[in-house]
């Protein structure tokens, strides 16, 4: 009888119908020829701070969202599946078992319908090895999962200064004065957990690390966010045993356990670092960006496969993110792509149709855009071929810039399109960096290749630099670059 | 379902204005007309205390706008009233929506009829003789511990002299400030005195770039240690007998009350407040509260910028969610159960950190702006007895404890590997008293096992074994299934 009623009102409350569920958006100010945007409905009258996205091998959307609920979305119908989760950074659907899992601020935590109602009632604690107290800042992100069944996600620091903090309560590792530190154990790390459930810490260094990613070769990238001991936004490739340069993190690192982390220099943890593979200058690009996602569609979203898409949660845009493997390190450019959508982003997800749908946020950093919080999904009409930067990567004599289709072959090959600037970062404990020695390069040559797709520039080269060009060519067909900017980390050179 | 409620709500106001009450002979110009809503989600009245004469007619009016059945029952002015009357209406049992929750016990003087959504219901009644502070409560079970409030009765010359602010003045000056001017030193524009003795600026009749200086009188019951609260949009401070107690300048929001303490003799003290507006918002809020003397307000709600608070609401079944509570464990999972009664788990240490009487929480501060701050409990905590995971091995050892994960299936049951074993803990709230039911299965017990547990202020129950203060050995034949029911010894205070 209780049990009945039970299920009367679950329904009743948690099933909203969609009538048209796909909305037409207004489409962005910057976004490429042949894409569009559409806004997806949402359950009527509930706070829907996307945090997580990922979808089940029967096309069932799982979304779990700041507020702490997980929906799920099949054939136009919202369904809560979960409520009462702490702050979920992150939902991950295993593609065979459909078991779903989800890093919320205290543990990894796997949530099961035992008796098929459509609703999670038991919630099993994989791992909550990490440390954690109330300070607002010590989010947990992920998870990602490696084709070996290993989990892996990051760790917010603490915010510690107590100017920040309100309280000096969390004041715990702060390094040379810096604004972020570790009131708790691996705050700032990356981490793994076996099949098993055996937490390992992974690397350190982190700050902000708001979204992780991972490719078809399991290896592992996380975001991070400008602030103290972050000169800008930026990329990482998350190597076992890598330290990323944030110091308070080394607190939980047993070759630092007996040391002052304030004994050690910032030239110092400078040298010990792993530098970032991409930046994103801040402010020109990203400011506080989310998680890294793969295009691994082989083509059903347009001409970028195998690059990554990088969503912002303060600028509201979409960018992509082209490796470039050097000495066997990856570096690479960042390219803006749509700019921007309705809400911050901090999560997006390839549907099997090859579409990207975009999760927004815009809770607590202001992000630009008209909404809070919401879904929206960008579409490649397939056919399309936007004028675009595909990517640019490094040569032993300047760089290679290479287009998404022919370009006219008499301004692709003139010096004058292309306008090089560089700088270069400092780390330092500061929140963030301004823009150092800041120049312009000269192209001494340019050779487009026969196909009039890629264009070889002769510039000078020097490592730990950044890069920015700015392209004024026009496509075999007159279209105009959708995004005429591109950064380039130069960590290494060719030897 | 929405569409449903919202006929709910329709046909409730259509029968209301269809039966519509009118009043009894007598009573057609009552002395007061005082009108009770409900703080929507809150489990509160929104008039917690209000004053009438000595033998006055009153009419008082229960408007319903929560979600929830509530009533107002008001008490005799006896010490604990409150508590016999609730305990009474428990009693009642099934059929207790008869008789409105009720009780038929001389205890109740007056009471509306239980209501819900969208309703209201008028008494008329003449009050008590004697002047004295009547309790009046909800019955509705689980609200008695937050929904109170208090009639004051006084003959009429009582009534005035028990004025917040006795003989209070304002002095009005005109100008732009960063910070508090020496008001003395400047010519002030206009004056006049406030007869309701409440501070309150939107008699001042002023938007922007001016500033008050308040001074009167308060009467102080009894000596020792008082604290006043002050909060401002922009800057205020306030002085007792000429001594700086708070202050709070400069230009600001209402962002965060300020509190100042100060000892002071029983008798009358000379109380005042300067305060300044640049632009914006305004806003001066005071209270203060003593040893005889609950929290008092001094000044009047109208102008302030309201505290907002997104209270999650518990119906029919139990509501669990993770998120960080006010001075609770940073692990916490706040469990709402049915009938007001909550706790809040501590997943780390694995154990309950305390329980509390009333709605359950006000998520406003993980939800709002940056989010991630501790959520508040919405009522009266009471203390469990928590010293960590309670079960120790038949010789009395603690054992490793770690939190497995919980279930929402029915009662909230929380999973625990206990030294190996598997522990399942589910807790509901106690049937009788403010307190707890502990549900233990430990499917691999074979020893003997004790529960241990702070006893102080408690009262135990079990369903097996024996008690040695605050020590519970389960006998290994009921070791696999046992309960133990904490409950608080005095109740949630008047």
């Amino acid at each position: 009888m209780i049990h009945s009623s039970h299920r009367h009102t679950f329904f009743a409350v948690a099933v909203t119908l969609l009538v048209g569920s796909k909305l037409s958006a207004q489409q962005p100010a910057t976004i490429p020829a042949g894409y569009r945007v559409e806004t997806i409905a949402l359950p009527d009258g509930v706070a829907f701070g996307v945090s997580g996205l990922s979808f089940a091998p029967d096309g069932t959307l799982y979304a779990c969202t700041r507020e702490g609920q997980v929906w799920t979305l099949s054939n136009n119908e919202w369904q809560l599946f979960a409520s009462g989760l702490h702050e979920p950074l992150g939902i991950y659907v295993a593609p065979k078992t459909s078991k779903v899992f989800v890093v919320q601020r205290p543990e990894l935590t796997e949530l099961i319908d035992q008796n098929g109602d459509g609703r999670a009632e038991r919630f099993r604690t994989v791992t909550d090895a990490w440390g954690l107290t109330n300070n607002y800042h010590e989010y947990a992100y992920g998870p990602v999962c490696d084709s070996k069944g290993n989990f892996y996600g990051t760790l917010n620091t603490t915010l510690s200064w107590p100017g920040w903090a309100g309280s000096e309560e969390w004041d715990v590792a702060r390094v040379h004065d810096g604004k972020m530190g570790r009131a708790a154990k691996y705050r700032g790390w990356s981490f793994r957990v076996t099949p098993d459930g055996t937490f390992e810490p992974w690397s350190s260094g982190l700050r902000s690390p708001a979204g992780i990613g991972i490719n078809a070769k399991d290896e592992l990238f996380c975001t991070d966010n400008q602030g103290d001991w972050v000169a800008t936004s930026c990329l990482h490739v998350l190597g076992k045993g890598d330290f990323h340069g944030h110091p308070s993190s080394l607190t939980d690192h047993p070759d630092y356990a007996d040391l002052d982390l304030n004994s050690i220099t910032v030239e110092k943890y400078g040298e010990l670092r792993e530098p970032a593979a991409v930046n994103f200058p801040h402010g020109d690009l990203a400011n506080s960006p989310g998680e890294p996602i793969v295009d691994d569609t082989k083509g059903k979203f347009g001409p970028f496969a195998g690059q990554m898409f990088v969503g912002d949660q303060t600028r509201s845009n979409v960018f992509r993110v082209v490796l470039d493997k050097v000495q066997g390190h990856y570096q690479g450019c960042a390219i803006n792509f749509i700019d921007h959508l309705q809400s911050g982003i901090i999560r997006s997800r390839f549907a099997s149709d090859g579409s990207l749908w975009v999760g927004q946020t815009g809770r607590g950093w202001r992000s630009r855009g008209k909404t809070t919080f919401g879904l929206e999904r960008i579409v490649w009409d397939g056919a399309t071929v936007p004028f675009a930067i595909h990517s640019i990567q490094l040569t032993k004599s300047g760089f290679k810039v290479r287009f998404t289709r022919p370009a006219n072959a008499t301004i692709a090959a003139s010096k004058e399109a292309y306008k090089i600037e560089r700088w270069h970062y400092k780390h330092h404990a500061n929140y963030g960096s301004p823009k150092f020695e800041q120049m312009a390069v000269p192209v001494s040559d340019v050779q487009l290749s026969e196909d009039r797709m890629t264009a070889h520039l002769s510039t000078p080269l020097h490592a730990g630099t950044m890069y920015q060009f700015n392209i004024d060519v026009t496509a075999d067909n007159d279209q105009t670059l959708s995004n005429h900017v591109a950064w380039y980390t130069l960590n290494r050179l060719y030897e | 379902m929405r569409t449903l409620a919202r006929l709910l709500i329709l046909t409730a106001i259509t029968l209301s204005s269809l039966t519509a009450q009118s009043p009894p002979p007598g009573f057609e110009k009552p002395d007061h007309d005082i009108k009770i809503g409900v703080r929507s989600g809150l489990l509160r009245y929104d008039t917690e205390k209000f004053t009438v004469g000595a033998g006055s007619k009153v009419k008082l009016t229960l408007v319903n706008s929560d979600e929830m059945v509530h009533n107002l029952l008001i008490c005799r002015d006896d010490d604990y009233v409150t508590a016999t009357v609730a305990a009474a209406a428990m009693m009642l049992g099934p059929d207790a929506s008869k008789t409105h929750y009720v009780p038929d016990i001389p205890e109740v003087l007056f009471h509306t009829k239980a209501i819900s959504t969208g309703q209201e219901d008028t008494i008329w009644f003449e009050a008590p003789k004697k002047p004295g502070a009547y309790p009046y409560i909800c019955t509705l079970p689980g609200h008695t511990f937050t929904m109170t409030g208090v009639m004051r009765v006084g003959d009429a010359a009582e009534l005035k002299q028990d004025l917040p602010i006795e003989l209070l003045r304002y002095r009005l000056y005109k100008g732009k400030w960063t910070m508090l001017p020496d008001f003395d030193s400047l010519p002030h524009d206009r004056d006049g005195g406030i007869e309701d003795g409440i501070v309150d600026l939107s008699k001042l009749d002023e938007e922007s770039n001016f500033g008050a200086s308040f001074t009167g009188i308060i009467k102080v019951e009894a000596a020792g240690q008082h604290t006043f609260f002050l909060n401002s949009d922009d800057g205020s401070r306030l002085l007792v007998d000429g001594k700086m107690v708070v202050e709070y300048d400069g230009q600001h929001g209402p962002a965060k009350e300020q509190k100042g303490e100060i000892e002071l003799t029983a008798g009358r003290h000379l109380l005042r407040v300067d305060f300044f507006q640049g632009t914006g918002g305004k806003a001066l809020r005071l209270a203060y509260a003593g040893p005889d003397q609950q929290r008092r307000q001094l000044s009047n709600d109208k102008n302030e910028i309201k505290t907002r608070v997104t209270p999650i609401s518990v119906h029919h079944h139990p509501v669990v969610m993770r998120v960080h509570v006010e001075e609770a464990a940073a692990r916490s999972i706040a469990v709402g159960l049915p009938h007001g009664i909550n706790y809040c788990f501590d997943a780390d240490a694995c154990c309950v950190q305390f329980g509390w009487g009333g709605a359950y929480l006000d998520v406003g501060p993980d939800r709002d702006g940056r989010g991630g701050r501790p959520c508040k409990t919405l009522g009266q905590r009471f203390q469990v007895g928590n010293i960590g995971f309670p079960l120790r091995t038949a010789d009395g050892r603690e054992q490793p404890s770690r939190f497995l994960g919980y279930s929402t299936d029915g009662t909230p049951s929380f999973t625990i590997n206990w030294g190996g074993k598997e522990v399942h803990w589910s807790i509901a709230a106690s049937k009788g008293g403010v307190g707890l039911e502990y549900s233990f299965a430990i499917p691999a017990a074979h020893e003997d096992v004790q529960f241990v547990i702070d006893h102080n202020d408690l009262k135990l129950a079990s369903s097996t074994g024996q008690w040695q203060d605050g020590t519970l050995t389960v006998p290994a034949q009921h070791a696999k299934k046992f309960t133990v029911t904490v409950t608080t010894a005095t109740g949630a205070k008047k």
